[in-house]
């Protein structure tokens, strides 16, 4: 955060003088004190004592009103600090991750001649060869590398957020299964998910997050009141261009959202959520997973029917291209 | 013995898989790239196709897409060191696009040959 300098203290009073000269010569220039004294004179009725006390107490709830709403700038940029700061730690993570995949990537192959030749070479010496057992630690040791290894994969990859979806129906399944019953009972929850669908060019972390947030977004959307809440996952329909996968489709009977408010609700920060209760990150992070892997999200909502969501899924395969492969490498 | 074809962009690693290959009888050629191994492949006869998934150029899933479509029958194994949110993630696309076998890097020398002998079609050495 930038601080407020001294320089900066001396720059502004500086400028409060200018201003005050400046009121100050038009006011004398066209003798307002002349006329402040005619009009009082001329209104002697209207109790100018009280008129010139109320304005001399009018500082006080001026005052009251200033301080709440520097309270109320600094929670805010107190709250966007946070939410900065858990982004980076986010980012953090997932550098040290791509690092450590990399590095794992590096690792095991260069480990390959060790593993596959030290078994060879085992399999080829005789038992009663006196170098059989120098060969026997060559191997183990490649192994126990092998282990370490993978143990640093399985973080990189998170691999209890699981991974790629061969059967997106069948993943997404589990995952609807989850919704249900985070589902407030309030909302009336419909699911229909298309069979045989391509694989997706996609992590299925990536994707579970995307469905949660929008998900989460909807149900917060019809807050507890009565709802309806579709989830569809279907192939695309009508012109496919980039040759997307999928398409999620989330929508619900919420109060919709307005025209102004859907040019933003992508931005970071940006949240109708009460303050405390929402980072403004969600959607943000939905459509930069997205953009990422080449897909892409729309968004259709009208004032007081609801909102629905739909999100375009890449296809694996042709989508990977050589460049993309070197980024992950 | 069987005629294999083997992609793979480290150096190191193709002459392991090649001592490996060989020690069981088979033949082995090999390409550091997608590009030129698939040139290669369309000018030889080959029983089974390795093929690493990361390469520079053109990489394993594109390999095994140009394959599915011009060499229908002829069996791949697709290899991968693995790097973040890829490795295992392009090993199942391989699966998923006709890789008959797929395998994490470093592999052992049984385990690597138990895959090839897996792989070919029970009349061991057939030229197609």
């Amino acid at each position: 955060m930038r601080r407020y300098l001294p320089s900066q203290k001396w720059r502004d009073l500086g400028i409060m003088a200018v201003f005050l000269l400046l009121m100050w010569i038009p006011a004398a220039e066209f003798e307002a004190f002349e006329w402040l004294h005619s009009f009082t004179r001329a209104h002697e009725t209207w109790e100018l004592d009280e008129v010139i006390l109320l304005v001399l107490l009018l500082p006080l709830p001026l005052a009251w009103y200033a301080v709440r709403r520097a309270r109320e700038a600094t929670r805010l940029s107190q709250r966007a600090l946070e939410s900065e700061r858990d982004l980076s730690h986010v980012r953090k993570i997932d550098s040290l991750g791509t690092l450590a995949g990399g590095l794992a990537h590096e690792l095991n192959n260069q480990l390959q001649p060790l593993v596959g030749l030290s078994e060879l070479l085992e399999a080829e010496t005789p038992q009663e060869d006196p170098r059989r057992r120098k060969v026997e630690l060559i191997y183990a040791g490649s192994l126990k590398a092998r282990e370490s290894v993978d143990r640093v994969l399985r973080f990189a990859r998170r691999e209890a957020a699981g991974f790629v979806v061969h059967d997106t129906s069948e993943a997404m399944r589990s995952m609807v299964e989850l919704m249900r019953l985070s589902c407030p009972t309030t909302v009336q929850m419909t699911v229909s998910l298309a069979d045989d669908l391509p694989p997706l060019g996609m992590a299925w972390a990536d994707v579970e997050s995307i469905a949660m947030n929008l998900f989460s977004n909807a149900v917060a959307a019809m807050d507890g009141s009565p709802g309806q809440l579709d989830i569809r996952l279907h192939p695309p329909s009508g012109p496919n261009p980039n040759g997307h996968a999928a398409v999620l489709t989330v929508s619900d009977t919420g109060p919709g959202i307005s025209e102004a408010q859907q040019q933003r609700i992508f931005d970071p920060y940006f949240t109708t959520k009460p303050l405390g209760a929402g980072t403004g990150l969600g959607l943000w992070q939905v459509q930069t997973l997205l953009h990422a892997a080449g897909g892409r999200i729309e968004v259709q909502s009208e004032l007081g029917r609801g909102t629905e969501m739909q999100v375009w899924l890449p296809a694996a395969g042709a989508g990977q291209s050589a460049q993309h492969v070197a980024e992950v490498r | 013995m069987a005629h294999i074809f083997l992609i793979e962009d480290d150096p190191l690693v193709r002459e392991a898989f090649e001592l490996i290959l060989a020690s069981d009888g088979h033949r082995v050629s090999s390409a550091a790239d997608g590009a030129s191994g698939l040139r290669q492949i369309e000018q030889g006869r080959y029983d089974l196709v390795i093929t690493d998934i990361m390469m520079p150029e053109k990489d394993g899933v594109e390999v095994i897409n140009a394959l599915r479509k011009s060499h229908r029958d002829l069996p791949i194994i697709a290899v991968s060191g693995g790097a973040r949110g890829s490795a295992t993630d392009y090993l199942h696309i391989a699966k998923v696009l006709g890789a008959v076998e797929v395998l994490s890097k470093p592999i052992g020398a049984k385990e690597l040959l138990a895959a090839v002998k897996k792989a070919l079609p029970p009349e061991d050495g057939e030229q197609r």
